[in-house]
């Protein structure tokens, strides 16, 4: 194979390459959804037609989950993506203490789901656990409060070091001459560091959005949805659906949810693709 | 400039605060004998001890769902690997026919609610014979794995130059030779971080996991859920069996702590 052709980069024979990846890819993604069309469509007697998805639509509890899941999602951005831009523009840059500060960071995004469900299951939610006075057993407000707290806990280190790293890219001396010549604080944020960081901050917002609309194991060790139903994201509302082998129901709920993040995902590609171009 | 340098620690210092009561308090419930629930809150137990680790590593297979989790998430991230180093490749030096749209379900893979599609794997699996197998949960993985490396691997050979592919292509190099020889040397750093970045996304994945397996395949992380889910389950267990999922996480943090963030993005920030 020729490798490098400058005039004419285009190069069919890249499929050759690619098929690998789009095989493993049929595999894990088009195959499951293929089976999740054909079960949404079917039932005991055959054929069904439209008939589940107008179950889901019509019936509430979709659209409870999936409110529930939105405004989970819209409130970890709110609190999320502004805590981890203030710790990464606060985290010292050399020291025992920026080593600790990432440490403290990276440890969350790398424990099992199921583990931090139960971590916090033991710390907010049990009665016997030392925020157990709150009754998030029993309170769904303050249930609502421990879902985000954890959620914090384990993602606010994702935005906070992607802007680390960011921050990291600039001359540290910028900031500090800037400091030198009279500028406020605030005004360095604004005028210097936002800028700079917005894209990692949009980067950032995209990926925990999807993330937090796929929230699932940890949330289910955490409380199970409870109580009385009322943390019961979209994901949990869905596994609800398999247990009365109502299995044409659970596909076609499965699927307006998966429908509605790949319509995320082309939104996100975009912004993500132009990202790699900028950095070309 | 007095002020706001003197005080710059304390947010810092908050915020490793708030990330390690949480995890004290594990390790305090997994160092104590289980009281029945109802015995109020206090701070220290009654007496320390390692029963539950003592009990983990010798009862109802822990130890073994340990070793498979570890085993299945090595798997997941050398699959991944293997399939995106020569896509990454390709869609570093070329145009092709739906090359966009390719990288597209790649990245699709990565946003796509795994909770959702874990019913249907599992029944897909079921039907081929694969249920309860190591090597399902590690290909069923691909999901989310395969896009990753892709984008990390693919940063990375854009950022060599072209000069490199021409010069041994000038040299005689046969493709295989030149990537392999050539290439792969240049960037064992980045393929290092996508197999690690694969291997933490396996390692904390348990929807899928648990779908895919019961007794025989199922990883740490899935049996913890799995457990945890039974009435009057054993919460001095459970917390020893998560503080042993902490460990390669640990492990890793140490070793890749200025690579994670780009890499959990998928892409350069």
């Amino acid at each position: 194979m020729k490798l490098v052709d400058p005039t004419t980069p285009i190069n069919q024979r890249a499929w050759f390459l690619v098929a690998l990846a789009t095989v493993v890819l049929l595999i894990c993604l088009e195959a499951p959804l293929a089976a999740m069309i054909v079960r949404s469509l079917s039932g005991e007697g055959g054929f069904t037609g439209e008939r589940w998805f107008v179950d889901v639509l019509q019936g509430q509890g979709f659209w409870l989950a999936l409110a529930r899941s939105l405004g989970f999602s819209l409130a970890a951005l709110l609190i999320e993506l502004p805590l981890g831009l203030w710790i990464a523009l606060h985290t010292p840059r050399r020291g025992w203490g920026a080593g600790v500060s990432l440490v403290a960071m990276a440890l969350p995004l790398m424990i099992p789901a199921s583990s931090i469900g139960l971590m916090w299951n033991a710390f907010a939610v049990a009665p016997d656990g030392p925020l157990g006075a709150a009754n998030a057993a029993g309170d769904p407000i303050a249930a609502w409060a421990m879902l985000l707290a954890m959620d914090a806990w384990r993602w606010t280190g994702l935005v906070a070091l992607l802007a680390y790293v960011r921050l990291g890219d600039v001359p540290e001396t910028l900031f500090l001459t800037a400091r030198v010549d009279g500028a406020s604080g605030w005004s360095i944020f604004r005028h210097v560091q936002l800028p700079l960081l917005w894209r990692t901050v949009l980067v950032a917002a995209l990926i925990r959005f999807a993330d937090s609309m796929a929230a699932y194991g940890d949330a289910l060790v955490l409380n199970g949805g409870g109580p009385n139903g009322s943390t019961t994201l979209l994901a949990l509302e869905l596994r609800r659906y398999f247990a009365p082998a109502d299995l044409g129901h659970a596909a076609a709920a499965g699927l307006v949810y998966v429908a509605a993040m790949l319509a995320f995902a082309r939104l996100a590609f975009s912004v993500f693709g132009r990202n790699r171009e900028s950095a070309r | 400039m007095k002020a706001p340098l003197r005080f710059g620690w304390i947010l810092p210092a908050l915020y490793v605060a708030f990330i390690a009561a949480p995890l004290l308090w594990l390790a305090r419930v997994s160092l104590a004998p289980s009281v029945a629930p109802g015995a109020g809150f206090a701070l220290l137990p009654s007496q320390l001890t390692f029963q539950n680790y003592a009990t983990l590593v010798s009862r109802d297979g822990w130890g073994q769902a340990f070793g498979v989790g570890l085993v299945e998430a090595a798997g997941a991230a050398l699959i991944a690997v293997i399939a995106a180093l020569p896509a990454a490749y390709a869609f570093a030096r070329y145009r092709f026919l739906l090359d966009r749209v390719l990288l597209y379900w790649l990245f699709a893979g990565r946003i796509v609610p795994a909770a959702a599609l874990a019913g249907p794997i599992g029944g897909l699996y079921a039907s081929l014979n694969l249920f309860d197998s190591p090597v399902a949960v590690a290909l069923a993985h691909g999901l989310f794995n395969v896009g990753v490396a892709v984008w990390i691997l693919e940063a990375a050979i854009r950022a060599s130059p072209r000069r490199i592919d021409e010069t041994a292509d000038m040299d005689g190099y046969a493709f295989p030779a030149f990537f392999f020889e050539i290439l792969l040397p240049l960037i064992a750093k980045p393929v290092a971080i996508a197999f690690a970045v694969c291997f933490i996304f396996s390692w904390t994945e348990t929807a899928i996991a648990s779908a895919l397996t019961s007794a025989v395949a199922r990883p740490i992380g899935a049996k913890i859920a799995e457990a945890a889910l039974q009435r009057g389950a054993d919460m001095g267990l459970l917390a020893a069996a998560a503080m042993l999922t902490l460990l390669p996480g640990a492990v890793l943090v140490w070793f890749m702590r200025r690579h994670i963030a780009g890499g959990f993005a998928m892409g350069r920030g």
